[in-house]
């Protein structure tokens, strides 16, 4: 595997260095060797990047991503067309308002591009470092003349062709609500800087998680927090270039003049005091999905407006603007990718696990008081389910469990920071959703790890020639996972609960509680199940949400908006819970199959 | 010395025969081994030990034939056969962030050993394998060979009757394989039934009794060490030296039928007699009735690694 990047890199490095020393150090004649240097580090980044391409080319994730990616602007139509049933009023006598259409379908499938770029990109780069870390290539590369920046440029190089596919593949769809008009090539064109923008940013982010990270569950983690953050500094970072360059513009000659209010062009901010529902309001103004207050009070396009309002002469301005502040995302990756660098330098050795930090670790995680009942009920566990207890045993699993419980409390101290109002209940029933659906993202990426552990340390195949029978060993795996994610789970339900007797809304239907619990239930089983399916992490875990949770959901629900096979909004419900247990106990026996036929075996490396 | 009582098979083979897709990692294998051997597998990479030593701790099933341990077939009875195995694969499937006695106990409570004698079995088996030291220690901070160590106590935790082994000592120093084979010797003394398999064929000679040669999933030899040679050899060969010119003497030598080989190696005669039951005394006879002078005769002492090499020669996949 590594043999051409091992070989390669040396004759380019001694020319590099000679290029080097030949440089005279009296006299800065930058302009020709800069070129020259340059020239030398993207020879010198060659292989690894084509490495790293030819690595991925063995990934079916790769592959899975952009699959992903159409899907996920299938579902930005799908919501648009969601709205647009809840429009009624687009409907005239005369037939649809096809300008509003374009305007709807736009807003959503752009949200929807820059959602997916903010989420997948940084899965693209999430494991490439800490992969090599695990497997111990990293050090061999060191052993080469490469430098930790070129190794993070070169890999990050190579991504960006990926991430490039993914955006590319993305982008022609937007073209599809120009068609309908309402929105021009011009929105089109600020919408592909922009996204290019959070393209860079999320690259950069996982490229900094993996380079920070060993395990890839953590690193897969981090990028996506980082992402995220950085998404949010980039949609803070938009809001400001607009006010400084495009306001004075629509404030100039020509322009609305004296009549118009900021308000008009950034619905929501200003009216909003939460976090959550400025965030929210932010993101909608840079994806131009000018969905104001709520769902269903009305539509405004935001840039519609703006360049309806933008005299003709300063209609350049916002995409000055937008590609300003592409320069500054790239400037920052680079910044970021640099702190990466920098970080991989210090990893180059591969440390062994320290027995004083380990024993330290336990200590800390372990409190005292807590000690004996800790042991005494982890000895129990064991006792009663050893697979189960794997599953817990360590200190790392209880931060999880107590962590997502800590995630859940600051989840709802978000919503509840949100500004009062007529939407208040409603608002906050979303959000409980939103935190079940986190929930359910840690519970399919839980359980589709967990056998990888084993498979991966061989205790796999000593489990299968233990007493324990195959069943055995999948019921106690998923005992393990639910015990882990209860205490979280559970919060969220009882504050359901509150919140149904506080808005004496405990009469209306029951269809979101039904969902969650049987996505709780069978999500788990589902993980387990694609975990022998498919090698990666990445892959197995979102192929999971979208088996457990988002074909259940688009499925009952396309049925019930149809009225196909008597299911309708009266008994979406219990048709959920027939499909979520047909499809628990399809992938329970098929993980059973899987297990006792060994096939998982023909799967490993 | 009485007669030995006649020995009873622990593990027994009819016709193994294991397919991965179309191609054939194991075909036909018949295997006995008795109760109390200390057996050794031998086979070079890819020949199918790993194969046969899944299939015979239940954790593969074979494509054909049958294989029973104890009586118990490995796939009607794989519950009971589990409770008697011990199976070893040739990685050491160690949590790193486990320690020592955590390992064990674990799989202790998946053994479904009682917690009350588990902590003594666990102290016990440490205590065999030399670890004892080691109890609380990381297994992630242990090094290889006290790891390998390591999982041979967790093979020895439910007390079972028949060890399976798969490449115990690869990986290991000198002393750390001495070591391991004297705690294998010393497990054979308290009464198991031992397979280990290993690529070597001298590191196993003086451990065990009792060997079984495999090659691209076909059984050549199974028997007792010494005869191995005795049936692998394909011919003797002999090493002559003559004074004067060695031409005349190969002439001579290539005349006979009982020779199926002549060359001059270093002025020196090398002779292979075609069958290993010619007598030798055939080429001192030729060379002196022929008029040859003959310096020196030797039977070439054919290494048991030479004799493995020679079946396995280019054979290796
Ligand atoms: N999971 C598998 N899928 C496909 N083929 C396999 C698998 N496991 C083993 N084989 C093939 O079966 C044959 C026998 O393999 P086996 O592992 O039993 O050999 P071995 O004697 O243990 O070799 P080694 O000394 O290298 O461990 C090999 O040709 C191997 O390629
Ligand atoms: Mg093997």
């Amino acid at each position: 595997m590594g043999g051409s990047c091992l070989s390669h890199p040396a004759g380019i490095g001694e020319r590099w260095f000679v290029a080097t020393a030949l440089r005279p150090s009296g006299l800065r004649i930058s302009g020709l060797l800069r070129i020259l240097d340059f020239g030398f580090a993207l020879v010198r980044l060659l292989p690894v990047i084509e490495r790293e391409l030819r690595a991925s080319a063995r990934q079916p994730f790769t592959y899975w991503l952009r699959v992903l990616g159409v899907a996920w602007l299938g579902l930005g139509i799908g919501v648009g067309w969601t709205l647009l049933r809840g429009m009624r009023g687009m409907v005239t006598s005369a037939g649809v308002d096809q300008r509003s259409l374009g305007v709807m379908l736009f807003g959503a499938m752009n949200f929807a591009m820059v959602l997916a770029l903010g989420l997948l990109t940084p899965l693209l780069t999430a494991d490439s470092v800490s992969r090599e870390r695990r497997e111990g290539t990293l050090g061999l590369l060191r052993l080469t003349p490469l430098r930790p920046l070129d190794i993070v440029l070169g890999k990050s190089i190579a991504q960006v062709l990926k991430g490039l596919t993914l955006y590319l593949t993305m982008l022609p769809w937007l073209t599809l609500p120009v068609l309908l008009g309402g929105v021009g090539m011009a929105h089109f064109a600020l919408a592909a800087e922009l996204n290019a923008g959070v393209l860079v940013l999320g690259l950069s982010a996982g490229m900094l998680a993996s380079a920070l990270c060993r395990d890839s569950a953590k690193a897969i983690l981090l990028a996506e927090g980082l992402s995220v953050l950085l998404l949010a500094v980039f949609l803070l970072g938009h809001q400001a270039i607009f006010r400084m360059q495009v306001v004075p513009a629509l404030a100039g000659p020509g322009g609305p003049g004296f009549g118009f209010s900021l308000n008009d062009f950034m619905p929501g901010w200003y009216h909003e005091r939460g976090i959550l529902s400025r965030a929210v309001s932010l993101l909608f103004f840079t994806t131009s999905s000018g969905v104001n207050r709520g769902w269903n009070t009305g539509l405004t396009n935001v840039w519609s407006d703006v360049w309806a309002a933008l005299p003709a002469r300063s209609e350049h301005v916002w995409h000055q603007a937008a590609a300003t502040l592409l320069l500054g995302c790239l400037v920052a990756s680079f910044l970021i990718l640099w702190i990466a660098a920098r970080s991989v330098r210090s990893a180059w050795v591969e440390q062994p696990p320290s027995v004083a930090m380990e024993r330290m670790r336990r200590k800390l995680l372990t409190p005292r008081y807590l000690t004996d009942l800790l042991q005494r009920r982890l000895r129990q566990t064991l006792e009663s389910n050893p697979i189960g207890w794997l599953h817990q045993r360590s200190p790392n699993a209880r931060m999880v469990k107590w962590g997502w419980v800590l995630a859940m409390i600051l989840g709802e101290f978000l919503v509840l920071s949100e500004s009062g109002g007529a939407g208040e209940s409603r608002d906050l029933r979303n959000a409980q959703y939103l935190l079940a659906l986190a929930l359910l993202v840690g519970v399919a990426f839980s359980s589709a790890a967990s056998f990888r552990h084993e498979r991966e340390n061989g205790a796999f195949e000593l489990l299968l020639v233990t007493p324990l029978s195959v069943p055995a060993l999948i019921w106690g795996r998923l005992a393990g996972i639910w015990r882990q994610f209860l205490p979280a789970a559970a919060l969220l339900a009882i504050i359901q609960l509150l919140l149904r007797i506080w808005t004496f809304a405990m009469g209306r239907g029951h269809e979101p509680e039904v969902f969650f619990a049987g996505c709780f239930a069978v999500v788990p089983i589902v993980g387990l199940w694609l975990s022998m399916q498919r090698r990666g992490l990445l892959s197995a875990g979102l192929l999971t949400l979208l088996t457990g949770v988002v074909l259940p959901l688009l499925l009952v629900n396309t049925l019930s908006a149809f009225k196909l096979l008597g299911v309708n909004a009266a008994n979406a419900g219990s048709t959920w819970l027939v499909f979520q247990g047909a499809l628990g106990l399809f992938a329970f026996l098929h993980l059973d199959r899987a297990l006792s036929e060994r096939r998982f075996l023909s799967k490993q490396p | 010395m009485s007669t030995p009582p006649e020995p009873k098979p622990a593990v027994q083979t009819h016709g193994l025969t294991r397919l991965y897709g179309s191609m054939v990692a194991l075909s036909n294998l018949d295997l006995t081994v008795n109760q109390g051997d200390l057996f050794g597998f031998i086979g070079s990479n890819g020949a199918g030990k790993t194969t046969t030593l899944r299939i015979l701790a239940t954790f593969l099933s074979p494509s054909g034939g049958t294989a029973s341990i104890l009586g118990n077939d490995v796939v009607k009875e794989a519950d009971a056969v589990r409770h008697i195995i011990g199976y070893m694969p040739d990685f050491f499937g160690v949590y790193k962030d486990m320690e020592v006695t955590e390992y064990l106990d674990f799989f202790g409570a998946c053994y479904k050993i009682p917690s009350s004698k588990r902590e003594q079995t666990v102290n016990d088996v440490l205590e065999l394998v030399g670890l004892s030291e080691k109890r609380g220690a990381l297994i992630g901070a242990l090094s290889r060979g006290m790891q390998q160590r390591l999982g041979l106590a967790r093979v020895l935790i439910h007390d079972p009757k028949v060890l399976l082994l798969d490449e115990p000592a690869s990986g290991l120093d000198p002393r750390a394989r001495i070591e391991v084979m004297a705690i294998l010797q010393e497990l054979q003394r308290m009464g198991k039934t031992i397979i280990i398999s290993s690529h070597i064929l001298s590191e196993l000679q003086n451990l065990c009794n009792r060997v079984a040669i495999i090659e691209k999933g076909k059984l050549i030899y199974s028997g007792p060490v010494q005869g191995v040679r005795d049936q692998l050899a394909t011919g003797r060969v002999m090493w002559v030296r003559v004074s004067g010119d060695p031409g005349q003497a190969v002439e001579l030598l290539k005349s006979r039928s009982e020779v199926s080989n002549v060359e001059t190696v270093d002025g020196r005669i090398k002779v292979t007699l075609s069958d290993h039951e010619s007598d030798h005394a055939v080429v001192a006879e030729t060379l002196v009735k022929g008029g040859a002078r003959l310096i020196e005769l030797r039977e070439d002492e054919l290494g048991l690694e030479e004799v493995f090499l020679r079946v396995t020669r280019g054979e290796t996949q």
